[in-house]
């Protein structure tokens, strides 16, 4: 028999914590700067080069939000879980746990 | 390649707004790290189901650390990539100013055209070709490096495309990998370039660059005509225990397998870079030439005094049985002796200009053991010809290498006067030529040298048999004989209220004290009404007399 023992309102602190995180790279534009690079540099191979960085920092970004997002929910969902009824917190985490592919 | 009207269209200032906003990017990045730790399961949560929260928030934490990374090698990359675009943009507007100054017009592809289409006057046509190259220069160069900034720019933006490792530390780390990721490789030498171009691609690097390429690419530069000498010089200092290192090695393979002829070449090699060595040891040198990659000898060369800046450069090219393991510290002395002198002179009667002397052994010079062997034998001209490809290489690199021409003197003693008459049939920035213990030049015919009219000596002392053998082989009549070349005195006399002793033989020419050196001297410091003429002839200059039809 595994003990529990959790203090739910750190759990729900350190999720307001990554939740700051998550807005502060959400503010990060780095892809829409990119979008200069092709006007600075005409005909440049590096300005295509900016445009494909572009599409693949859209999507790594976009997908490091989403999962920033999951575990922000999980752990809310944990700590919540922890507050209401102890030993369903596991569950509900594994549940919607964040997924984030390598690039 | 990039094209002109590409790189006149690129906006510098531009790529500047968002290489500083991507620096600002990478900062508030790196600024999370507090929330991210905070953001961490708390340890006051045990639990089975901790681990997974824990596995997650790790999975998070690092890839935001790769992304950090990839921000912060594009940071780095936009950061190099403006101020190189900025000094491409500069060169180009350089090379439009001077086509605009001196009338002549630069199309949108790159092509020069001179304005001024009725030139009749050689010179007049020389001058505008000097110019037209100029411009031409700048502009290569400066597509050179916009090219390079934007192949070195696109390679880090793909390079974090495909995604950058920031590592499993802290943020700040993994933006100092990014940064590292971002600095770009140094531009390579054009490949066939001219002395020009290799001297327009150095001076087109960042001082940092070059420093670079000194530390981590001196084979690139050691030995490259048109790069100024105090690069050289590191270069190849940098490279002598690699050298070192790499003939100890072969000695040791050499050894082993029993080869006792290779093993004496390389053992002589070896002797060559001590004594290479001892001789920078004497302080006040330049190692310009450095090459281990000869069949049968060590080649080197070594300036006294400052190239880069002397007023008065002399290049000693010496002849039969030279090596620079018996004989660089001898000609080195030498041409001290020689450089002391003539800035003694240029003090005294000229515009006390500076002197600098280098004794370039820069070829396989023929060998007793190889005497009949035609292809490198003394009686061919297989290793001047061989050797005069590079001399005549070495003197314009010099001119290259510099913002203005030094008055520059070839000095040729014995096999080595062939040598430098073969190099000066080529065209190259000497002004003036000392050819001394000659057995013949390459030619029988003083035109053939492109020097100017008045400005080719020889000197011949007595008993020097040597300087008698031209037309017994095929290096041209005997210099005595050749119309034109002014002869120096080799005799004891007084000059200026000093006295002077002969030289007599064939290896006297340069020693301190002597007429000859006197004479040399004043050539190399440019005040020739200070030599005394002469012209030693003895029974050998009988004998060699050449028959007037018959060259």
């Amino acid at each position: 028999m595994v003990s529990v023992e959790v203090v739910p309102a750190d759990v729900a602190a350190a999720g307001a914590r990554l939740e700051e995180a998550r807005d502060g790279v959400a503010s990060v534009r780095a892809a829409d700067d990119l979008a200069t690079v092709t006007s600075a540099l005409p005909g440049a191979e590096s300005a295509r080069a900016a445009g494909e960085l572009a599409t693949a920092w859209k999507r790594r970004f976009r997908a490091w939000d989403s999962a920033a997002q999951n575990q922000i929910e999980a752990m809310g969902v944990s700590a919540q879980a922890y507050e209401e009824q102890d030993g369903e917190g596991a569950a509900n985490f594994n549940a919607i746990g964040p997924s984030l592919g390598t690039h | 390649m990039v094209t002109m009207s590409q790189v006149r269209s690129w906006r510098p200032d531009t790529l500047g707004l968002v290489a500083d906003a991507m620096v600002q990017r990478r900062r508030t990045l790196v600024a999370l790290q507090d929330e991210m730790d905070d953001g961490a399961p708390p340890s006051t949560w045990v639990s089975e189901s901790r681990e997974a929260a824990v596995a997650s928030h790790t999975t998070l934490r690092e890839s935001l650390a790769d992304l950090v990374a990839e921000v912060a090698q594009v940071a780095a990359a936009l950061d190099i990539a403006v101020d190189a675009v900025t000094r491409a943009r500069v060169e180009l507007d350089e090379a439009l100013a001077v086509a605009s100054a001196n009338g002549f017009s630069i199309s949108t592809t790159g092509r020069v055209t001179d304005n001024r289409d009725t030139l009749t006057d050689d010179q007049e046509v020389a001058d505008r070709r000097a110019i037209r190259d100029e411009i031409v220069d700048k502009i290569e160069q400066a597509l050179r490096n916009a090219g390079h900034a934007d192949t070195s720019l696109a390679a880090a933006l793909r390079s974090a495309a495909s995604g950058v490792d920031g590592g499993t530390s802290s943020l700040g780390q993994a933006a100092a990998t990014g940064t590292a990721g971002g600095q770009r490789g140094v531009l390579e030498p054009p490949t066939g370039g001219s002395d020009h171009d290799l001297n327009s691609w150095w001076e087109g690097l960042t001082e940092d660059d070059q420093a670079s390429v000194i530390r981590e690419h001196p084979e690139w530069i050691g030995n490259t005509d048109g790069i100024p000498a105090w690069a050289r010089d590191e270069a190849n200092r940098e490279l002598i225990d690699d050298y070192r290192a790499d003939l100890t090695g072969q000695l040791a393979a050499a050894q082993d397998a029993g080869d006792k002829g290779l093993a004496q070449t390389l053992t002589e090699k070896l002797d060559g870079l001590d004594a290479v060595e001892d001789t920078l040891e004497l302080g006040n040198r330049q190692l310009l030439v450095l090459d281990i990659t000869g069949e049968d000898q060590l080649m080197a060369a070594i300036a006294y005094g400052d190239v880069d800046t002397a007023d008065h450069v002399a290049v000693f090219t010496p002849g039969f049985t030279t090596t620079v393991a018996g004989d660089m510290a001898g000609y080195d002395s030498q041409m001290a002796n020689l450089v002391e002198e003539a800035a003694a002179q240029s003090d005294k009667y000229g515009a006390g200009g500076t002197v600098a002397a280098v004794s370039w052994l820069g070829y396989e010079a023929p060998q007793w053991d190889n005497v009949l062997d035609p292809g490198s034998s003394v009686a061919s001209r297989a290793p001047a010809e061989a050797g005069a490809g590079n001399l005549a290489s070495f003197y314009n690199g010099l001119d290259a290498s510099r913002d203005a021409d030094p008055h520059l003197t070839a000095l040729g003693h014995s096999y080595g006067s062939l040598t430098t008459g073969l190099a000066l049939q080529e065209q190259t920035g000497v002004d003036d030529a000392i050819l001394f213990g000659s057995p013949g030049i390459g030619t029988s015919h003083i035109d053939d040298l492109d020097v100017s009219d008045g400005h080719v000596y020889r000197l011949e002392a007595r008993r020097d048999a040597v300087a008698d053998v031209g037309g017994l082989g095929p290096f041209g009549i005997d210099p005595s004989y050749i119309d034109g070349m002014t002869g120096l005195s080799t005799e004891d006399g007084s000059t200026g209220g000093v006295e002077y002793r002969e030289s007599v033989g064939h290896s006297d020419y340069l020693t301190q004290g002597s007429m000859s050196q006197h004479n040399m001297a004043s050539i190399v410091a440019g005040v020739p009404e200070q030599t005394v003429e002469g012209d030693t002839r003895g029974f050998g200059d009988i004998l060699s007399w050449p028959l007037p039809w018959t060259y």
